[in-house]
């Protein structure tokens, strides 16, 4: 088994060289003072006409919400275009396989406390179908994980495996780690898996294929994602339910779209030299995957989606799902403020319609989870209670649009889900699918939990809990 | 590079043809069709029905919102559709809006619907337009469907809906029955004429899977996306009863009267109309799935024949000539999705299609008298009756006040613009009396025949237009327009006058 020691590897180069990229300051000088402007006046706006200032809110909000709908619809429409999903057939794959060597790949696997996983992690990429003298795998093991280090001693590796010690610094993040490991990066490509990943066994020469199929300009290739313990219980259904509208039908159809898509955590793979020319990941960031996609779009590059598969473990406990769920939603959340630090660049940078999507898929997300509430309480309130004061506050469009989202919207956003399961071939989750509006509520608690975090604790990661499904 | 070069050039050349075809053609067709509706029966003859239930709703009264609602023979739909429009645009740009993306819609479908089924490559789709066109200028030309926003929105849900179905039988693919659900659930909104066609393409979905293991296998995954939007659709549609009217079931309440009136031909005859469309559907499904059964196909023709054989047996019902020659414009467009390499006849199509044409010419005339002869509410008619009334309740009282009665009301009044005349949806003397206090009332209540006759008023008071009712006098008749006056008890001061 190899080791790696560090030495002269800065993991925090694009907070260090590029700060304004960086989530190293959640909020810059001039975001503390327009936020801080805005909440004054949205006070004293409520002060001095309350309900003119609630009425103009929820119009706002309002007109957000459809837009979000009609915009769903059209990404899911376009998930349907042959252009959403990359796909090679076995016989593509052996032709290629004949047409000469395959380079090398590297492999990233971060790893904290969780010895368990090792052996399966290790076991999984051996089965894959690559030619091993051409893999380059990376454990990246903190320097103080005794348990996984151990673990990983005691495991015979293979030819190509070898372990990265991570040095103990702020911030422990896992993209820090992952910094480390695309520096010592062998491979012309490059793909990061979780511990408990089991990617399908030909996702590598796929991958390969896709870059080789695709323009110069496309330098990540997401495959998709999906859990192996669907299950499990009600949370992993709704999960699974949720990762296969995610992945099978949203992705696609933004890469359809040709949209700067938020990377999923894991099993994207790089064109190595463009990564390490980005500086890597944001180590500060606590959904270093999404901010990356979006950084790739503003350097002019495109994602695009691979017909390959790669199982994880969907968390099964409410109290490590709402941990995770609030890394991904406060990851959302200091995204969107790095990237907005100057909106005009931005835009000048993607283009109207990729900042559009930004503002969807990365704003609109959070808005609505942070939103969601308010409306859901009005509306059971004029369900049971009736009051006489709620009817003014949405005039004549507003109460509309307002009806079309809550009775239009919210059945949209349950039918993709059910889709996403039909999709998959999940039937048995499609039942569990109807009763998606509780897991919006859980999404909202963990992000307004999100929201406070990200003032109060902006680096804190919550890591999730893996190999829960063995122990049940 | 020759051969990028060549694909290049296929790819622009299916560009443009899915441009010319899929864009170009429909929104020059509609705006052809629009045009020449609007110039041969007006805006108010094209927005009839639904323009008036929008002006409630934009007004905010309860009024359109128990509109909207409250019958399952006035869907909600229509109103909802037109609704955008008709809030940010003049009246007569709202309706030819309206008109146009009702056409646009139904071009489009058309449109979806061959290149599923023929799957035609590049310059090919073009070589097929007039096959589109032919079909739905036949559909087009006929006077009650060209002046009605409601039928070309309706023949493209149907035929959606139809073409779903059938792809699914041939694919399995998940966006079909999408596609057919959705389509179902919106042609439900449409009303109660469509239940029945909704019922059986629903219905067909299971049934389709029985034909192969791998079907049944995933029996409730096709079930619940196929019936999901339209029960949902169903669900909201019978929580805004229950939240506006105080009654889950308000609107079906509206379905026995047809039958005890004799009008069974609505309830059951209208919908039959499409049967024909759903038989091609099957036929066409079955043709293109390798894994359908002819016992499911015979089954489907034996119910429609034993339906048809109950109407004319049991309901003494006589197939009149109009929906037959609807049904042949509705099977058309079904008809022509028929795979070009199985069953595509471009000689027998035109044929059918040219004869559709000749024939809708032929009747044209005879049909434009009926339809304006058979309207209540016909432009120039509405205003000048609406003026009538008018100048004659005020030179009874200066402080007269008209409620005009049902959805035939909201139709007379989609265009007035005093406040003399009010729309309402339901009768409740007492709650007027209360609410206009002091004013002298009149209620205005149309002729209790077709559709009309099935409105909450009649139910409620089924000799209102006859005999009227308690407190309500007869006045005097405006055509089909019946005047009554609401008497109230007469004051001390009022029976000394009359005594003196």
């Amino acid at each position: 088994m190899g080791q790696c020691e560090i030495s002269g590897i800065d993991p925090l180069e694009l907070a260090h060289k590029r700060p304004e990229w960086s989530a190293v300051s959640p909020l810059t000088r001039g975001q503390k003072a327009f936020s801080l402007l805005a909440a004054v006046a949205l006070v004293a706006a409520l002060i001095w006409a309350p309900m003119k200032t609630v009425q103009i809110l929820i119009a706002v909000c309002t007109a957000v919400y459809v837009v979000m709908t009609l915009y769903k619809f059209v990404v899911i429409r376009a998930s349907a275009s042959p252009s959403a999903l990359m796909r090679f057939t076995p016989e593509q794959i052996a032709a290629r396989d004949a047409a000469g060597p395959w380079p090398v790949y590297t492999i990233l696997i971060p790893m904290y406390k969780e010895p368990e996983t090792l052996r399966q992690m290790v076991n999984a990429l051996r089965k894959m179908d690559y030619p091993p003298d051409k893999l380059d795998v990376q454990f990246l093991l903190e320097e103080d994980d005794t348990l996984t280090l151990s673990a990983a001693a005691r495991l015979e590796m293979p030819q190509g495996f070898r372990v990265t010690k991570i040095p103990e610094s702020f911030p422990r993040t896992k993209p820090k780690a992952c910094n480390i490991g695309l520096h010592l990066a062998k491979g012309k490509y490059l793909v990061i898996y979780d511990a408990e990943d089991l990617p399908e066994t030909d996702q590598l020469k796929k991958a390969v294929m896709a870059f080789e199929a695709s323009p110069e300009n496309v330098a990540c290739v997401q495959s998709r994602l999906n859990y192996y313990n669907p299950r499990q219980n009600l949370l992993t259904r709704w999960f699974t339910a949720e990762y296969s509208a995610w992945f099978d039908l949203q992705l696609p159809g933004l890469a359809a779209l040709g949209a700067v898509i938020p990377l999923g955590g894991t099993s994207n793979h790089f064109k190595t030299d463009i990564l390490q020319k980005l500086m890597g990941w944001d180590a500060y960031n606590v959904t270093e995957d999404c901010d990356l996609g979006v950084r790739l779009g503003r350097a002019g590059y495109t994602t695009r989606m691979l017909e390959t598969t790669t199982w994880e473990e969907a968390c099964s406990v409410f109290r490590f799902w709402i941990k995770q769920r609030t890394r991904w939603q406060k990851g959302y959340i200091q995204t969107w403020f790095v990237h907005m630090r100057k909106p005009f660049k931005l835009l000048r940078e993607l283009g109207p319609v990729n900042f559009f999507h930004y503002q969807m898929l990365v704003g609109g997300v959070t808005f609505s989870v942070l939103v969601n509430p308010f409306f859901w309480i009005m509306a059971l309130g004029w369900f049971i209670f009736k009051p006489t004061g709620l009817d003014g506050l949405f005039p004549g469009p507003v109460f509309a649009a307002g009806a079309f989202c809550l009775f239009i919207g919210n059945f949209v956003f349950i039918y993709i889900n059910l889709l996403g399961c039909c999709k998959r071939r999940n039937d048995g989750l499609m039942w569990a699918s109807l009763l998606t509006p509780i897991y919006w509520m859980m999404m909202s608690y963990s992000g307004w939990r999100a929201f406070i975090q990200f003032f109060r604790a902006p680096f804190v990661w919550e890591k999730t809990q893996h190999g829960l499904v063995k122990k049940a | 590079m020759s051969a990028e070069v060549k694909t290049d050039g296929m790819n622009r050349k299916a560009r443009l043809a899915r441009w010319i075809g899929g864009v170009a053609a429909p929104a020059a067709l509609s705006a052809i069709v629009v045009l020449f509706a609007v110039q041969m029966f007006g805006y108010d003859a094209v927005a009839d029905g639904f323009s008036g239930v929008c002006k409630e709703l934009l007004a905010g009264s309860t009024q359109g919102r128990q509109a909207l609602y409250g019958s399952c023979w006035h869907g909600p739909l229509f109103p909802l559709f037109h609704l955008p429009f008709a809030w940010l645009l003049p009246y007569r740009w709202a309706v030819a809006g309206t008109a146009f993306c009702a056409w646009f819609f139904l071009f489009r479908a058309i449109w979806h619907a061959l290149k599923r089924f023929m799957r035609p490559e590049g310059g090919q789709l073009v070589a097929l337009a007039p096959q589109i066109v032919l079909p739905v200028l036949a559909l087009a030309i006929q006077p009650p469907v060209l002046a009605m926003v409601q039928v070309p929105l309706t023949a493209g849900l149907f035929l959606l809906a139809a073409a779903g179905v059938a792809e699914w039988a041939e694919s399995r693919q998940v966006r079909s029955v999408v596609s057919a659900g959705i389509a179902c659930a919106l042609l439900l909104l449409c009303g109660a004429s469509f239940f029945i066609p909704v019922i059986l393409f629903l219905v067909s979905l299971p049934l389709l899977t029985l034909a192969d293991a791998e079907s049944r296998r995933r029996i409730q995954a096709w079930i619940l996306l196929g019936w999901l939007p339209a029960i949902y659709a169903f669900g909201v549609w019978m929580l805004m009863n229950r939240l506006v009217l105080g009654d889950a079931w308000f609107f079906l309440r509206s379905i026995p009267p047809m039958v005890h009136g004799k009008r069974v031909w609505l309830l059951a005859g209208v919908p039959l109309l499409w049967l024909p469309a759903y038989l091609t559907t099957w036929l066409q499904a079955h043709s293109r799935s390798r894994r359908g059964s002819w016992m499911v196909v015979l089954l489907m023709a034996g119910l429609v024949s034993a339906a048809l054989a109950f109407l004319f047996v049991v309901c003494g019902w006589k197939w009149p000539r109009e929906p037959l020659l609807f049904c042949a414009y509705a099977t058309l467009p079904v008809a022509i999705c028929r795979g070009p390499k199985r069953a595509l006849n471009d000689g027998m199509i035109y044929g059918v299609a040219l004869l559709a044409v000749i024939a809708g010419i032929a009747v044209f005339p005879a049909r434009t008298a009926k339809m304006i002869d058979g309207a209540r509410c016909e432009p120039g008619t509405a205003e000048r009756l609406c003026g009538e009334i008018e100048s004659y309740v005020t030179e009874k009282s200066p402080y007269a006040r008209v409620f005009v009665m049902g959805y035939d009301g909201l139709s007379l009044l989609r265009t007035y613009t005093g406040d003399r005349l009010t729309p309402n949806m339901d009768l409740h003397l007492f709650s007027l009396r209360q609410a206009y206090k002091g004013q002298h009332l009149f209620v205005l209540v149309p002729k209790p025949q077709g559709v009309a006759a099935t409105e909450s008023l009649f139910w409620r008071y089924p000799d209102i237009y006859t005999k009227g009712i308690d407190r309500l006098l007869f006045d005097r008749d405006f055509g089909e327009w019946r005047l009554y006056e609401c008497v109230v008890a007469p004051t001390q001061e009022q029976l000394d006058a009359w005594r003196k």
